[in-house]
């Protein structure tokens, strides 16, 4: 089965190098009419799914392979793979689907897959509770994007991709379509939240550490990336609904603040790497919401590979913090008032200029300036000598600021083809410029924030660290919640597989 | 108030005498070290004054485990040959005299066993009761985890938890009054319930708990108050740790008490007490209390409940001692011509193996069974390394300290030394300095870019400039065997021998004086004496550590020796090895009666457990006189290394993949190798009795010959020490292996590691303790085969007696059954087992 996996690379690196070759261009594999409805099996092949699908059959192939060893010995090895396999199937149909039905119900079917990897060991509660709770939130989801394609195809008759996007260009559409397509927009991005684990649909994903490493590396590379490509797929739709925008712009700061300070109060590595997945998918929601769908993709790329890595290699973080270092420690006031005022600078002056591009990738590397003074402030009492660090320090950040640049520009070149070739609907729009302003002062303030959690002094630190450190109690509600409809209990799962610890 | 209680205390016969009970519950409690550097504890050491069976009756109603194998376990090993007829016939025989109800008859015995029940569920503690499903007993257990992780995490969060200055108990009551998990969990009057409490210690609060519980006047209570320990043990041993450390003058950061622990969980209990009493469930309560009455502490040391489980137990371990007795009866090997070259292993099972096809294969070599710390209680400090490593037995105060320096300068001090005889420690000096400075820089940059990486909004920036890199680690960790395959064999990084090496002659003594030659030489006096070879070294004397060299594996340490705090033997043996290189050295021992040949030259080398290859460490410095000696002994070497591969692969199990190098440097590997899995024997005696068997690489041996040993000071050593050591070790698999639940580490796969020192399973909760399932259990059985250590010692019977009865510790291990001492008899080789209280009976 691990070979299927690599037979996928092999497909997935061919579409993508026809692609480069001979560009975009769909196929439709099986073609069948119900109802008067033409429904269609088909691959649309451009620059987008197929970074995407090789991206996906990478993973993997690469997860695949660390699970030969990992899961040796284990009794359900084989279950692993053969849901592994649906999942990587799912997902890159998913990410190669033509049309909106073909891409819910592979959809379905990841969600399907990863729920039985969820339930792994499906005879400790704490299994159960977080698959019982993912279930829920996914559940929102379908029905959102469900109504959202409802009523798309109310609008232009189709599900194809092709004719959807051709249609909405024509700029012949009256009122009431424009209106049911504003609607349907709200409904994918909502359905995107709940996908991506979006304040408030976030807080299944912190529990689901009761199956292996390489189910959350599964999930947490490929599977939670899905809200983020929907709205990238459907961006085209999206720019004409900037109110469904500047809401996704709104949750996505929110969900990256927030996932962020519930990921430094975190004891164990797993919940934290949970939550810097929230954050992480908040930021890439962030920037679809600035309509930057080019670095979103590429911060979608680029988490996924980190997150892989990540949770495959938590056992080293013994081996490794034996290694001497420096703690970091809380900013000062002087830094954090003056970071606060540049960032909110550089996000006014973004968006006064004229191309709404500009203003999105301003806003967006505006936020991230916090972080990089953030790391600079350490316990050093060993003299080490600042020129020589500083400078290398600022030699690395360039060539890798460099790189990143480079690296955003020839994505963006890439992708000219499959993403909307108009991405700034709102120039000079000051509601777009008050949303920035208000997504800048939210990481603001989590800047603020993530100093009163280092140095707890007062009382509303203290409580705002008991506020993180339990995740906002979402979970306590969540399985209090569910623990009163309907109870697990050990006795009624003890048939069912459980770590072999319990079998003797 | 607490003087009134106690007050009252004094007159009330009925009441619970809270000191005997916290003390018993702390009993409990063994220490765990951080993975880092961890220890194979005896998780029964505080109750080794019992006897193991009434420990294990005792324990088993507070644990919900059983610390034997179900009995069909048993069953099935008679069955295989496992267990034999006459042992079980021997252990009936044995308790006709105390336990009348034993079947005199083995088909009784086992026609009646079969009936047996292996199920031992009590609710003892209110949130099991109230609820069997479980779900208040899960709530709790993620509750205190949750607190102890945040008390005791130094590393993993950033903002930490603010009440880590005082005790956790004060921290608890301050954080409990804002803290509304238990609320939203369903327990809405959780907080109200402690309004009433006043400030006081942990004890007065159990007092104060249990007093409004209405079971302080209970006779239960004291068992009630041991299961809501064992409820919480696993993060309770993180408390027993810091005591464990403050006892031997290393304070931790964090005053914590068991007791506070305790404290804590009976507070949850107490919660979900008035949760009940409040829905108007009094019935249940009164249920609830009133099977307290039934209990009286006493009564759970009754033999008779785990009888059946007990005589199998004991069978198996007799039938164990009786093949081995017969195989050590087969013969003695003979031992003339073995005298060019020694090697000094580590007593370690795994040592067994190779050492065993060293000697096969090449008839030059002796091998000798030698405590892996080869006498150097060394603290260690690597170059550019902040922290100390305990290089030596946890229980042992360190002896020596030394530091790294790079290599050019130590050989440049040692030519120097070479020619003018002085001691030189000044380039050395320079040459560390600076690189402490570069080390600084390099360290602060690196840190740098972790906190980048670990930081609230920082991660951001991270993952956008640095987050594509994965995708090379990614690569390279999934090729990294078809990458290391064409580079070839190399010493692991770990051992590395270039760029640096311990300096012996920096050596200090524990209390801070430098280490000078006459000292340096007094000690590797001692030290040879006690290997034995004092009077008979060869040409060359290798001093073999082990280690094993895994990659991403939180339990990486449990793979070396797991007595030494988790710390391979590398930097024991290199130190050992210039000290006796040293030709200071070697003329001050001459001084004391020692004469070292010229000829003979020490040499340091690593044993890799998981691949069997042994590396030849500094072997640079070995004079060009010992090259050829070299060459040829790194070819037997290779020989040994691959039958030892061989064997492995028929012997422990076929779920293993054929290709042993890429163990060691694959990051996905669940089981790199089965560590000290099976041990069950102790062997002291001449290698010239073991030297023609097969022990399957499952037992210790310490090489001891009781004719050359003066007024039995070795024995009396190895009693002390190696024994207790490998009782530690013994009794860890032990446990770990019969009620893995309680006492080990659980699933591997479901790891999760906590402020990474330690793992907890899944979601959270209670600290998981022990050997992780892998290292037991290869998915369809159990490869460990549970059994107490037999530790047989050639040695005179009045020595041994006069030993057990100079130290309580030998003599409670053994008396209590914690582990089996049998004297191979000096005159005729046969094997008598030593009976508690120290009548000797001959094991056929």
């Amino acid at each position: 089965m691990h070979l299927m996996l690599w037979l996928l690379v092999l497909f997935s690196g061919g579409i993508f190098i026809w692609n480069l070759i001979n560009g975009p261009g769909t196929f439709t594999l099986l073609r069948f009419t119900f109802a008067q409805l033409n429904l269609h099996l088909g691959l649309r092949i451009d620059a987008l799914s197929t970074l995407l699908a090789l991206m996906i059959s990478l993973l993997g192939a690469a997860i695949g392979r660390y699970a030969i060893r990992h899961l040796d010995g284990d009794p359900r090895q084989v279950y692993f793979f053969r849901h592994l396999l649906l999942i990587v199937l799912a997902v890159m149909l998913f990410v190669l689907s033509s049309n909106l039905l073909m891409l819910l119900g592979m959809w379905l079917l990841s969600s399907y897959g990863l729920h039985r990897l969820l339930l792994y060991y499906s005879g400790r509660p704490a299994a159960v509770y977080a698959a019982r709770k993912k279930i829920i939130i996914s559940r929102l989801g379908d029905l959102a994007l469900l109504g959202a394609i409802i009523l798309i195809f109310q609008s232009v008759r189709t599900f194809e991709f092709n004719e959807i996007f051709a249609r909405i260009q024509s700029d012949t559409l009256s009122a009431s379509v424009q209106t049911m397509l504003a609607v349907a927009c709200f409904l994918i991005v909502a359905g995107a939240m709940a996908k991506s684990a979006q304040f408030p649909f976030h807080f299944w994903l912190p529990e689901t550490m009761e199956t292996p490493s390489p189910v959350s590396a599964l999930m947490h590379a490929g599977i939670i990336n899905a809200g983020g490509f929907l709205i990238i797929r459907l961006s085209p739709l999206l720019v004409y609904a900037p109110a469904a925008q500047m809401q996704l712009t709104l949750v996505g700061a929110f969900t990256a603040v927030y996932g962020a300070l519930a990921m430094i109060v975190q004891n164990d590595i797993k919940k934290k790497l949970a939550y810097s997945t929230i954050g992480q998918m908040g930021m890439m929601m962030f920037a679809c919401g600035l309509g930057a769908y080019t670095i979103a993709l590429f911060h979608l790329f680029a988490h996924s590979f980190y997150k892989a890595h990540a949770f495959l290699s938590t056992g080293s973080l013994v081996s490794e913090s034996r290694r001497v270092g420096f703690k970091l420690q809380p900013s000062s006031l002087f830094m954090l008032v003056t970071v606060s005022a540049i960032v909110l600078a550089l996000i006014v002056a973004g968006g006064s200029y004229q191309s709404g591009e500009w203003s999105a990738y301003v806003t967006y590397v505006a936020v991230l300036i916090p972080g990089l003074f953030m790391a600079f402030r350490s316990d050093s009492e060993l003299k080490y000598s600042r020129l020589v660090v500083f400078t290398s320090i600022a030699i690395v950040l360039f060539i890798a600021l460099a790189a990143y640049s480079g690296i955003e520009y020839g994505m963006g070149k890439y992708l000219q083809t499959a993403l909307p070739t108009d991405r700034s609907p709102d120039v000079g729009n000051v509601n777009r410029l008050l949303i920035n302003v208000l997504a800048g002062c939210l990481f603001v303030g989590g800047f603020w924030l993530s100093r009163l959690l280092m140095r707890p002094g007062g009382g509303f630190a203290r409580w705002l660290y008991l506020y993180f450190w339990n995740g906002g109690y979402a979970s306590q509600m969540s399985t209090g919640f569910l623990q009163r409809i309907a109870p697990v209990s050990e006795h009624r799962w003890s048939e069912t597989y459980m770590p072999f610890e319990s079998r003797q | 108030m607490s003087i009134e209680l106690s007050g009252k205390k004094m007159t009330d016969q009925s009441a619970l005498n809270l000191t005997a009970a916290l003390s018993e519950c702390e009993r409990m409690v063994p220490p765990t070290w951080p993975l880092q550097n961890s220890v194979a504890v005896n998780p029964f050491w505080y109750l080794r004054e019992r006897t193991f069976d009434s420990v294990a009756n005792r324990l088993s109603m507070v644990l919900h485990a059983r610390l034997y194998m179900p009995v069909a376990y048993y069953l099935r090993l008679y069955t295989k040959g496992d267990i034999r007829a006459t042992a079980i016939d021997c252990v009936l025989s044995e308790l006709q005299e105390t336990h009348a109800v034993v079947p005199t008859e083995r088909g009784d015995f086992i026609r009646r066993s079969q009936a047996q029940d292996d199920s031992l569920r009590t609710y003892l503690s209110c949130a099991e009761f109230v609820d069997p499903s479980g779900y208040w007993q899960r709530t709790i257990s993620q509750e205190v985890g949750k607190y102890a992780a945040a008390y005791f995490d130094e590393r993993q969060a950033l903002a930490r938890f603010p009440w880590q200055g005082g005790t956790f108990w004060e921290g608890w009551r301050a954080a409990i009054k804002r803290d509304r998990a238990m609320h939203y969990a369903g327990a809405r009057d959780f907080h109200n319930g402690f309004k009433e409490l006043p400030d006081c210690q942990p004890e007065q609060a159990i007092e104060w708990m249990l007093t409004r519980m209405r079971l302080w006047h209970t006779p239960g209570a004291a068992v009630y108050l041991q299961r809501l320990m064992a409820s919480v043990l696993g993060w309770a041993t993180q408390f027993r740790f810091q005591e464990w450390q403050a006892g031997r003058g290393i304070p931790g950061e964090r005053s914590a008490e068991i007791s506070e622990i305790l404290a804590v969980r009976l507070a949850y209990d107490y919660g979900v007490y008035l949760h009940i009493r409040n829905q108007g469930a009094d019935v249940i309560l009164e249920k609830w209390i009133s099977g307290f009455e039934s209990i009286e502490s006493e009564n759970l040391d009754r033999d008779d409940r785990f009888l059946y489980h007990r005589i199998w137990q004991k069978a198996l371990e007799y039938s164990t001692q009786l093949q081995l007795s017969r195989k050590l009866a087969s013969g003695t090997a003979d031992s003339t011509g073995r005298d060019t070259i020694q090697m000094v292993f580590c007593i370690d099972v795994r040592s067994e193996l190779i050492r065993r096809h060293l000697e096969q294969t090449d008839r030059r070599i002796q091998t000798i069974g030698f405590a892996g710390f080869f006498g150097v209680p060394v603290e260690y400090q690597a170059l550019n390394s902040g922290e100390v490593e305990h290089r030596l037995p946890v229980l042992l105060p360190p002896g020596v300290r030394a530091h790294a320096c790079h290599t050019r300068a130590h050989n440049r001090s040692a030519s120097s030394q070479a020619a003018n005889g002085s001691l030189n420690s000044d380039p050395d000096r320079n040459a560390r300095q600076q690189i402490s400075h570069r080390e600084t820089n390099e360290s602060f940059i690196r840190s740098f870019f972790r906190n980048l990486r670990k930081g609230a909004l920082s991660s951001f920036l991270y993952v956008e400039l640095f987050g594509l890199l994965s995708v090379e680690n990614l690569v390279r960790s999934t090729m990294l065997a078809l990458i290391r395959r064409l580079r070839g064999r190399r010493i692991p990084r770990r051992f590395d021998d270039r760029g640096s090496a311990p300096d012996h002659k920096s050596m200090r003594s524990a209390d801070g004086q430098i280490l000078d030659a006459p000292a340096r030489a007094e000690r590797a006096v001692a030290i040879l004496k006690h290997m034995g070879i004092h009077d008979c070294a060869g040409k060359l004397v290798m001093l073999v550590g082990h280690g094993s060299a895994t990659v991403n594996n939180a339990f990486g340490s449990a793979l070396d020796c797991g007595a030494c705090g988790g710390h391979a033997g590398d930097i024991n043996a290199r130190i050992l090895a210039d000290t006796l290189n040293d030709p200071e050295v070697r003329t001050q021992m001459r001084a004391r009666g020692i004469d070292i040949s010229d000829e003979t030259r020490f040499v340091a080398a690593i044993h890799e457990t998981i691949s069997d290859e042994i590396y030849i460490l500094d072997a640079q410095r070995v004079p060009a006189t010992h090259a050829d000696l070299l060459r040829s002994l790194r070819a037997s070497i290779r020989q040994a290394t691959h039958n030892a591969r061989r064997e492995r692969q028929v012997v422990v199990s076929d779920v293993l993949d054929r290709h042993v190098q890429r163990r060691t440097r694959n990051w996905a590997e669940i089981r790199p190798e089965w560590g000290l899995t099976g041990n069950n024997a102790f062997i002291v005696a001449p290698r010239a009795r073991t030297r023609n068997i097969n022990l399957n690489s499952r037992v210790f041996l310490h090489d001891y010959d009781w004719r050359r040993d003066e007024n039995f000071a070795t024995l009396e050593l190895i009693l002390t020490a190696p024994m207790v050591v490998t009782g530690w070790i013994n009794l860890q698999y032990y446990a770990s292996t019969v009620a893995n639940e309680v006492y080990g580490a659980g699933d591997k796969l479901l790891h999760n590691l906590v402020n990474e020192t330690g793992v907890v399973s899944g979601n959270g909760g209670d600290l998981r303790i022990g050997l992780p399932m892998q290292s037991l259990h290869d998915g369809r059985q159990f490869v460990h085969v549970p059994q107490r250590l037999s530790v047989f010692v050639e040695a005179p019977r009045g020595e041994l007696e006069r030993i057990i009865a100079g130290h309580d510790i030998v003599r409670q291990l053994i008396d209590n059954e914690w582990l089996y001492l049998l004297q191979i008899d000096p005159e005729d080789l046969r094997v008598h087992r030593r009976r508690p209280g120290g009548a000797y009976q001959d094991v056929e």
